[in-house]
């Protein structure tokens, strides 16, 4: 059953309606044949019925004429009689010949019997005493015409007899005909009203089938057309026309919420930068605002700084004028950093500023190499960002007996390589990645928990330098490789990489 | 499934499966009138090989008709069809020889006919190869006659039962008559009357006579015994007339319908008859004994039947 069922849902709309018509007409049609041979089969029989007795009469005529002829042929001699004699008892003798002709327990066929027996006998009596007519043997011609005079009075009273059962049967059989023909009609009438039924259910069905999934296709289309795509999907697995609009429908319906989910993706994505740009915004009005309440103590600073360079020179001291001088020009460019970004040079000339400042204060614990290719370095990065590396790697070196800083820069051939690195006791794998987390997801700190033994202002200045400079330099490139943090030549210290492309 | 759907798959099917009885149904019955009625035409179960035919004049035809039943009953034993061949009123009766005629004409297997009288002179039936057809004959035997076997009464027999009647109606003690007007011309009269006589002289308060009249009035009679068909007719004919308590009681020999028809209302109390029945057993029994064995019992005794009539 399920075999039909899936073997007809595979099947195309035109060809199941096709076939339900067709099963309709065909059954109707067998149904009006078979009606139509019953009723053809009873109206033969019911004109059969009284063939037998009409036989019968020519059977009477034959055996009449064979009598009258005998009886001429006896008394007159003639030759016409004997002919006449002769062709009617062959007829007869045909007429008997599909005559029962054994003795049988039905009435009718056993009285048929008789009357084929005594058409017998009538023929041959009446034939001894043709003979004997010929023969003029008047004995013999007296006791078989006397014997076929009494055979053919005999043979008439059974033909009547028979004449009489076969009507009676006839009549039977004629009612029973007449009978089996009404019935034949009722019946065929029920049949066909209560095929009527049955197609009409089955019509009923079948178009239900059909037209039912129209009627959800039609539901679900005015749904989304309502905007609303929470609707369950049809799934129908079937080949015909319905099943492939409805698959259509799906992979419609899929796809638009397809659409939709990468719309609010993208709109929340859009969301979340526009979110992160405010909160950038606000980090970068926010170190602005810090600038200037530092602005403060280097604009005093730088006075100050300028009145004691004059003291020095007055006073013929090169050497503290020169320092004093260096100082000025780091806090002014400090000062001056009013647009966000500086050339490579720039940067490089506040580190010699800072270097120089250190290197007063710390004599010879600080060892400061710079390795830069003979060439003007323009390409703009954003501003303070190597200072603070320089810083940060001269504090962890001079953590030894003497800090050894580096600074080399090198011309890759998509990017200028710059990397600062220090003797240092190297930055601890965890705290790498969490820096690197922290850029990644654009926080401005390190977890309080990655540093507990540490002091409050060295957590701030362990995370917050480093964090900072990457942050600016990922949102200045908006890339996340600009950056890397590596262990020193000799697997010792850290070594600051900053790659910057030639083409921003 | 929706509900509304259940239910249209569910009258689907109903309507299917009725539909489907109803054709088969429908065809069934057809088939069926159509073979019954051809089985009414030919059936090849009622097909025999032999045709036996039972004949006898007109007066004879209540007891040839059991006869007949007689031997029907052992017809598809012998497959034979058993055809009673008797004039069916007064008017149509024809000679016995015209009835003898017929079994020629038809090429019967087999005549069982009733002879009405010893003298009787037929010419034997033949078939249509001119032997003759085997004849097994009842009622009067007739020597004249080349028939095959005789079935009829034992008159010793006959007598002893008669004898045996009377004793029992009358117990023993009191006056019979026994009638035999119209029986006594036979030379078998003095067979029976011995055998009753033999039977009746060892119960000497009975005191019986026999003679062929009787006055109902003056022989003041226990019983009258009728020793004839017509003797049995006549005397009830005149018991009937008398009061019911004034009647004596009758034992009537006899077959035909009016003996009959006495024995119903009370004239008449005991009827004794051959069994004709047995006798058509007999015969169609001999007749296939004849044509299996090409002989037969020539004579065979019928037995005696009692009916009796009302108390």
């Amino acid at each position: 059953m399920k075999r039909v069922s899936a073997f007809i849902a595979n099947k195309s709309l035109r060809w199941r309606i096709m076939t339900c018509v067709s099963m309709a007409l065909a059954i109707i049609s067998t149904v009006f044949y078979i009606s139509l041979r019953i009723n053809t089969s009873s109206l033969e029989t019911l004109g059969d019925s009284y063939n037998s007795n009409s036989q019968l009469d020519s059977l009477t005529q034959y055996i009449t004429a064979t009598e009258k002829a005998m009886e001429n042929y006896v008394n007159y001699h003639t030759f016409e009689s004997i002919d006449n004699y002769y062709a009617n008892r062959q007829k007869i003798l045909t007429s008997i010949e599909n005559m029962n002709q054994n003795p049988s327990k039905n009435e009718v066929l056993q009285k048929e019997y008789i009357v084929y027996q005594i058409c017998n006998s009538f023929s041959n009596h009446s034939s001894k005493a043709v003979a004997a007519r010929r023969g003029n043997n008047q004995e013999e011609i007296d006791t078989y015409y006397i014997k076929s005079v009494e055979c053919y009075n005999m043979l008439l009273s059974q033909l009547l007899e028979l004449n009489k059962l076969q009507l009676t049967q006839n009549a039977d059989e004629y009612q029973q005909n007449k009978d089996t023909l009404l019935f034949t009609i009722k019946f065929s009438f029920f049949i066909l009203i209560l095929l009527s039924v049955l197609i009409f259910f089955f019509l009923y069905l079948t178009i239900t089938r059909i037209t039912k999934p129209l009627m959800d296709i039609s539901n679900v289309a005015t749904r989304v057309a309502k905007r609303d795509f929470n609707i369950p999907l049809f799934n129908r697995t079937s080949n015909d026309e319905i099943g492939n609009i409805c698959q259509a429908f799906d992979r419609m319906i899929i796809s638009i919420r397809e659409y939709i989910d990468t719309i609010w993706d993208k709109a929340r994505t859009e969301a979340e930068l526009k979110e992160k740009e405010i909160e950038m915004q606000a980090l970068y009005t926010d170190a602005q605002l810090k600038a200037l309440q530092n602005q403060i103590n280097p604009h005093f600073l730088f006075n100050t700084l300028n009145t004691g360079a004059q003291l020095a020179m007055m006073e013929s001291a090169d050497k503290t004028c020169y320092f004093i001088e260096q100082v000025a020009d780091f806090f002014r460019y400090n000062i001056q950093q009013q647009s966000k970004t500086a050339t490579i040079d720039e940067e490089l000339g506040l580190v010699d500023n800072f270097v120089y400042i250190m290197k007063v204060r710390f004599g010879n614990r600080l060892e400061f190499t710079k390795n830069i290719p003979e060439r003007k370095f323009e390409e703009l990065i954003p501003a303070m960002t190597l200072q603070p590396l320089v810083e940060n790697c001269i504090k962890h070196g001079l953590e030894n007996q003497k800090g050894k800083v580096e600074l080399n820069i090198t011309m890759e051939e998509d990017y200028i390589n710059i990397s600062i690195s220090d003797n240092g006791s190297g930055i601890p794998d965890d705290i790498k990645k969490k820096v690197f987390e922290a850029v990644q997801n654009d926080e401005v700190m390190l977890p309080k928990e990655i540093l507990p033994t540490q002091s409050q202002e060295k957590q701030k200045n362990n995370g917050t330098g480093l964090i900072n400079v990457f942050l600016r330099l990922k949102l200045y490139f908006h890339k996340n490789n600009i950056f890397d943090i590596t262990k020193g030549k000799d697997g010792s210290g850290t070594t600051f990489i900053i790659r910057i492309p030639y083409n921003v | 499934m929706h509900n509304k759907t259940k239910t249209i798959y569910f009258l689907l099917a109903f309507s299917s499966v009725f539909l489907i009885l109803g054709i088969l149904f429908f065809l069934f019955s057809y088939f069926r009138m159509y073979s019954s009625q051809n089985d009414k035409k030919s059936n090849p179960s009622d097909v025999r090989n032999y045709h036996i035919i039972v004949t006898g004049c007109y007066e004879n035809q209540l007891f040839l008709s059991q006869v007949y039943e007689g031997a029907e009953k052992y017809s598809d034993t012998y497959n034979a069809v058993v055809e009673l061949y008797v004039p069916s009123s007064q008017a149509e009766d024809v000679s016995l020889q015209k009835l003898m005629d017929y079994a020629s004409f038809v090429n019967a297997d087999g005549v069982i006919a009733y002879i009405d009288s010893p003298d009787a002179i037929l010419e034997i039936p033949r078939n249509d190869e001119g032997n003759s057809i085997p004849l097994v004959t009842t009622g009067q035997y007739s020597p004249n006659l080349p028939q095959v076997s005789f079935i009829g009464i034992s008159y010793s027999e006959l007598g002893r039962k008669i004898a045996s009647e009377t004793i029992k109606s009358l117990g023993s003690k009191g006056k019979v008559r026994f009638i035999g007007n119209d029986f006594s011309i036979f030379i078998n009269y003095s067979n029976l009357t011995n055998s009753i006589q033999s039977v009746l002289k060892a119960y000497p308060e009975i005191d019986y006579s026999f003679d062929d009249s009787l006055n109902l009035l003056e022989d003041n009679l226990d019983l009258i015994v009728t020793l004839s068909e017509k003797d049995t007719i006549k005397i009830a004919q005149e018991v009937s007339e008398f009061p019911a308590n004034l009647r004596p009681k009758v034992i009537g020999i006899g077959t035909n319908e009016t003996c009959q028809l006495y024995l119903e209302k009370g004239s008449i109390n005991e009827l004794l008859a051959v069994n004709p029945e047995r006798i058509g057993e007999e015969a169609i029994s001999e007749l296939f004994e004849y044509r299996t064995k090409g002989y037969a019992n020539s004579y065979i005794a019928a037995d005696v039947q009692i009916t009796r009539g009302q108390k």
